[in-house]
């Protein structure tokens, strides 16, 4: 294989470990009279866990920091080498000093810390048995650390009325220990505000006030941060298995473009439960409720497991040459691809190369191609921040993009830059980053600056700076004006053709601007964050218009010069993203080139006739209005659909071929960075779901290989490694210079031979026994980066590990034993692989950015028929996906127009009463599925020009238009229609509620049944 | 069906004038809104005895916090009352001191006189029973403190003659100063309520 790495397409990153510590200095201490050297801004605790100690802990969070509640980790400290006696000190409230003498083994420290942990054990209930937590407990972990063997304690033990705190997580407070990690995550890191302590002494709560779902986007990680099982997965706990007896894979989060690493556990062929797959410089410790939770849609009951359209000679299984025979008929047509972003890397890329860049398409309307464009310009420009280089931030400006919803976890990252300020504080009076209490003591209500420029009320605005409400017009023009503005305050003098004339803005804009630039001067590291939620390219340009000013050298140059005597000046030039609407979205975009179709390019191919059939690669084509996906098959010759669940597409083709979702796929996805990540197969499938890169082989064998029509040849693609030498070998056949995607598949090799199972897994001589008394053979993995088998290397011998376990620590806080330092890299990094895109000049030729037409127009706010229409962002719906968790369906709480007191009085509507909405733009008016209902809510936090809906279905494109362009009409419904609505709306619950309990017997059925797989390849494979 | 509309009717048509102005008091002497958490809920309780699941939403939204972290505030105290209690609040220490002078005797005169328990009030609404944790008159124990007032060098007999005392001052009316019926009386429409649509 050809393992060299052409710089010029990928770089290897090396970011230091920053986040950690801001130096590394280093100094020596001594463990029991054994010389340690360890970092010298750290806690004793995070040193001594660093150099894979075993201290034990509870409050103590390697990102969240030191409170001392727990008592836990008591050690001696020595004032010298003759000082026998000491003096206990806690060891996470104490900073490492050079030379500094403590004892671990000593008498005094372990029998406290052992009578620390009987005094929990006093309430501690024996429930361990039924306890989700049980074989990955830290509390456990830590006790039998302590030596804290028998029970003493024989009187009533403490309890508790349990919360019903939704449908994820659930409450058994009598487990509690009173550690106070998951109020301190819940409120102080996540910015929550349902979930609190109460109580005191003997009686300490954690909970809601009230019984009811958990507010916050990140309530999961609860489960996570909790020690012992008082916060535990409800979904996991509903289809239970032990964490020794699941088959894990490393894999990536796929319902957002941030690239979560997340471990999948699988038991007896079903999915059942994400956790955190630690990343320093992606999610860290923490995923979003969406990731974690979202993970359902692998065994729902829209999944496509059977083949349509092909006829399978034999009942009992597909083969080859059956799909042979079938495309056999096809041969001579002439076919468009269409991609997506939730295929992998490959899939797209080998769908583009079967047919030719002039066939392909990623799926985009011709509004969003011109979003690619920008974006991909942007992406050409500035490197995007890693998440941990967010955190970092000690400025902030989010510009119509509610990322607290559409990237939940960046929005995470985001609330901890805004620390940066109180830290810094802290620090000037000798305050180390890690005393947690103390840092929020001190720092009060400061934050760093957070300007949010949006169109709709996010979850931010309680922490901005200002948090200004607009229209995606004036959203543009406001950064327009700041432009402007920024630079004649910066005192660069301007030579544009433009700059005599000055944008104008109201007040309230002029007083966010003002306010902005004043803290953006003092700014050492800002940073830029938009997004795909306006499906505006119009915006996006003027936010990297706005940014190449801002990162100008003359723009630095000037700022230096006049801030020299005021103020500290920018270090860093500012940073920028932009948040994509999928999780493999740039790594569509690196297929994107000025050939590649949108999607009314293909329907008027297939009117003209030049083409006559269609492959959808996992492509749902979601902004096809019903009306649109008649005419597409009214026009296609064949429509062949590959895909994991069914579609409006899957419905109308003449095949489906079932392909494997995240879970029993691999593949690559390339994040909002461009960082290329790869997922592996947690389990194999059931045949015939296949990856669709296998499908795609199939396809192009029959189809095209043999008539010379591809460069297939005589290649065998057996494996995902096949696959990439394919794609990236014939270098003499890749014509294009711009293959970006060629070293990416030439160096993803790192790992061989890890186990998928825990050394402790049971059952594998008997799970398959009521299908073959004979002790099957596991599973062959054609990848051979992991067995699936509890036979192989440990976890810890790969910078992806499975899941995270060690000797004496079975629950996921086992990840440091794994790191350099306790929060600090893998000691198993790898090279980050960050796709790095090349000018695009000539796709912005292309598809160039439509001026707005309805720029300036200041004056029309009177018309009341001027308002503007912006779908609210969901992180549990919207998307196609969504839709598959009954879960998350359940928790809509009905269609929303929301809409300020002053404009509903204008229009004549009332809080409370029902609109019905007519999208009349996007087909002509077929009213069943353009036509929905929703109930006003009044929000004065919104313009009077600016109308948000939460809809239910509402695809993710139908936003930002105005009213008076007739794509929307507002009426009110009649009472039957409310009716119906009404019946509607509680039959989605029911059915929902049916889907749950439906969907979990399926899977426990379906333990049973394991299907033996001897391979886990493609279909002849058995 | 599922669908819950949350109505919050606004916190002043809750709270009092008097209430309300007394907190904001509190409010401009304060760092943050949210310090005056624990002078709010001392302000409504005297004014209406106790702290109601109403009382307590209606000032965390006067203080723009959250209902959960006020909830924290008031059950971390023993002296903010979230349960009814009666107009005489008896809070007897179980501390060492007390506990080595006996109070245990006097404990047990004082609940065989009453015919309560711990936590619990008499039917006639005058005394509530509650355990205190030290109220720092260890010299002259056993202690107890009903109202502002500390009892000290407490036996059975005297405790039980406190209580009569107490009992007879008041001719029976249960309802104590603190308690405006009128005012409170005017705003019991107004709660701020969930209620179910459907």
């Amino acid at each position: 294989m050809d393992k060299d790495l052409n710089s010029g397409d990928v770089t290897n990153t090396d970011v230091t470990n920053a986040a950690v510590t801001n130096n590394d200095k280093q100094l020596t201490i001594y463990v029991d009279d054994v010389p340690y050297r360890v970092a010298d801004d750290d806690n004793l605790l995070a040193a001594v866990l660093s150099k894979k100690l075993d201290l034990p802990y509870f409050c103590w969070h390697p990102s969240m920091g030191s409170v001392g509640a727990c008592r836990q980790c008591a050690v001696t400290q020595y004032q010298d080498e003759n000082d026998s006696r000491g003096r206990m000190v806690m060891s996470c409230m104490t900073p490492v000093v050079d030379g500094m003498r403590i004892g671990l083994k000593d008498k005094s420290s372990s029998k406290f810390r052992e009578q620390v942990i009987s005094a929990m054990m006093t309430n501690h209930p024996h429930d361990c048995p039924v306890c989700a937590e049980g074989g990955e407990c830290h509390l456990q972990d830590m006790t039998v650390m302590t030596g804290h063997s028998a029970r003493q304690y024989s009187g009533l033990k403490r309890t508790y009325t349990n919360q019903n705190l939704g449908d994820f997580v659930g409450h058994e407070m009598n487990r509690c220990i009173t550690c106070y990690r998951c109020v301190r995550f819940y409120k102080d890191y996540a910015g929550g505000t349902d979930f609190d302590v109460f109580g005191s002494s003997n009686h300490v709560y954690f909970g809601r006030q009230t019984d009811g779902p958990l507010e916050s986007e990140f309530s999961g990680n609860l489960v996570e941060v909790c020690p012992t099982g008082v916060f535990t997965n409800k979904l996991f706990s509903a289809h239970f298995a032990r964490k020794w007896d699941l088959q894990s894979a490393p894999s990536v989060c796929t319902h957002c473009s941030v690239g979560c690493n997340i471990s999948i556990g699988e038991r007896y062929g079903s999915v059942r439960r994400v956790m955190n797959r630690f990343n320093s410089d992606i999610n860290g410790y923490f995923l979003c409720d969406r990731g974690r939770f979202g993970i359902g849609f692998v065994n729902g009951k829209q999944r496509i497991k059977t083949t349509k359209g092909i006829n399978a000679a034999s009942p009992v299984q597909l083969s080859v040459l059956d799909v042979n025979k079938t495309l056999a008929h096809l041969k001579g047509q002439r076919f468009i691809g269409i991609g997506s972003a939730r295929a992998s890397l490959e899939s797209n890329k080998y769908l583009q190369k079967m047919l030719g860049k002039e066939n392909f398409s990623a799926g985009f309307s011709n509004n969003e191609m011109a979003v690619v464009a920008v974006h991909r310009d942007i992406l050409s420009q500035y490197s995007a921040p890693s998440l941990r280089e967010v955190e970092q931030s000690d400025f902030v400006l989010i510009i119509g993009e509610d990322i607290t919803q559409t990237s939940p976890r960046m929005a995470l990252a985001v609330r901890q830059a805004l620390r940066n300020a109180s830290i810094e504080k802290a620090a000037g009076i000798g305050v180390k980053y890690w005393q947690d209490s103390a840092v929020r003591t001190y720092g009060g209500e400061l934050l760093s600056p957070l300007f949010s420029l949006n169109s709709m009320p996010t979850k931010l605005d309680d922490v901005a700076e200002q948090a200004l409400i607009l229209t995606p017009d004036e959203i543009e023009h406001c950064l327009l004006a700041l432009e402007q503005q920024l630079v004649s305050s910066s005192g660069l003098s301007e030579d544009g053709a433009n700059d005599d004339v000055e944008i104008k803005v109201n007040d309230l804009q002029q007083a966010f601007i003002t306010d902005l630039i004043e803290h953006f001067l003092k700014a050492k590291k800002p940073l830029i964050i938009g997004g795909w939620s306006l499906q505006s390219a119009s915006l996006l340009k003027t936010i990297n218009q706005l940014t190449g000013r801002l990162r100008s050298n003359e723009f630095i140059a000037a700022v230096q010069k006049t801030a020299a005597q005021l103020a500290p000046v920018q270090l860093v030039p500012v940073q920028i993203t932009i948040m994509p609407p999928q999780c493999n979205s740039v790594g569509l975009f690196s297929l994107v080139d000025e050939q590649t179709l949108s999607t009314e390019q293909i329907l008027e191919q297939l009117v003209s006739g030049k083409v006559d059939s269609i492959i959808c690669l996992e492509q749902e084509l979601a902004h096809f209005s019903d009306q649109q996906i008649q005419t597409l098959r009214q026009l296609s010759k064949t429509i062949i659909v590959l895909d994991h669940s069914e579609s409006k597409v899957s419905g109308i083709a003449d095949i489906v071929m079932p392909v494997s979702p995240i879970s029993e796929a691999d593949g690559h996805y390339v994040n909002y960075q461009g960082q290329v990540q790869k997922y592996f197969q947690v389990h194999a499938p059931v045949l015939p779901v296949q990856d669709s890169w296998r499908w795609l082989n199939l396809i192009e064998r029959a189809l095209f290989a043999n008539q010379g029509l591809s460069h297939l040849g005589n290649a065998e693609i057996n494996s995902l490694e096949d696959l990439h030498y394919y794609l990236s070998g014939n270098k003499n056949l890749s014509t294009d210079n711009d293959d970006k995607t060629k070293d990416i598949f030439s160096n993803s090799m790192i790992n061989r031979g890890v186990a998928r199972q825990t050394h402790r897994a049971s059952g594998r001589t008997s799970q398959m026994a009521n299908t073959s008394v004979h002790e099957v053979k596991t599973t062959v993995s054609n990848d051979p980066a992991f067995n699936f088998s509890m036979e192989g290397l440990t976890p810890g011998t790969t910078p992806d590990m499975p899941f995270s376990w060690a000797p004496g620590w079975n629950s996921n806080q086992s990840i440091h034993h794994y790191q350099t330092q306790a929060n600090g890299e893998l000691i198993e990094n790898k090279d980050q692989l960050i796709l790095v895109f090349d000018e695009s000049e000539k796709l912005l030729a292309r598809w160039p950015v439509l001026s707005s037409e309805h720029k300036n127009e200041h004056d029309e706010g009177k018309d009341k028929n001027n308002l503007i229409f912006v779908q609210a962002n969901s992180m549990f719906h919207g998307d196609w996906q969504a839709n598959f968790n009954p879960e998350f369906t359940q928790m809509f709480k009905g269609n929303q127009l929301s809409i300020s007191s002053h404009c509903a009085d204008e229009q004549g509507w009332k809080e409370g009463q029902y609109l019905k909405l007519i999208f009349t733009s996007f087909s002509s008016e077929n009213e069943k599925s353009n036509s929905f209902l929703a109930i006003v809510h009044c929000d004065d936090n919104l313009p009077d020009n600016l109308v948000n809906g939460n809809i239910f279905g509402l695809p993710l494109h139908k936003t930002n238009f105005r009213l008076s362009d007739n794509h929307l009409k507002i009426s009110e419904p009649d009472e039957q229609e409310i009716a119906q609505h009404q019946q509607d709306e509680s039959l989605r619950y029911q059915q929902a509620e049916i889907d749950k309990k439906e969907s979990l017997e399926r899977l426990k059925v379906t333990d049973q049944t394991i299907p033996i797989r001897l391979v886990a390849g493609g279909l002849d494979d058995v | 069906m599922q669908i819950i509309k949350t109505v919050t009717l606004d916190y002043r048509q809750y709270l009092t004038e008097k209430e309300i102005s007394e907190i904001e008091h509190e409010v401009t002497i304060m760092e943050t809104r949210e310090s005056a958490g624990i002078e709010a809920l001392k302000i409504v309780q005297s004014h209406r005895g106790w702290i109601s699941d109403d009382s307590l939403n209606a000032i965390a939204q006067l203080l723009a916090i959250s209902s959960a972290q006020l909830e924290g505030v008031a059950t971390f105290y023993n002296l903010i009352y979230r349960q009814p209690v009666g107009r005489f609040v008896i809070h007897i220490c179980d501390s060492i001191s007390c506990h080595l002078n006996g109070y245990q005797k006097v404990l047990h005169a004082i609940k065989t006189h009453l015919g309560i328990d711990y936590g619990q009030t008499t039917e006639d609404g005058l005394f509530t029973l509650l355990s205190n944790v030290c109220l720092g008159g260890c010299d002259k124990a056993p202690v107890m403190m009903i109202g502002q007032q500390h009892y000290e060098y407490l036996t059975s007999e005297k405790a039980v003659a406190i209580l009569n005392g107490l009992s007879q001052s008041t001719d029976g009316n249960s309802s104590g100063d603190f308690l405006d019926k009128a005012e409170v009386g005017a705003t019991i429409d107004a709660k701020i309520v969930e209620v179910k649509n459907d």
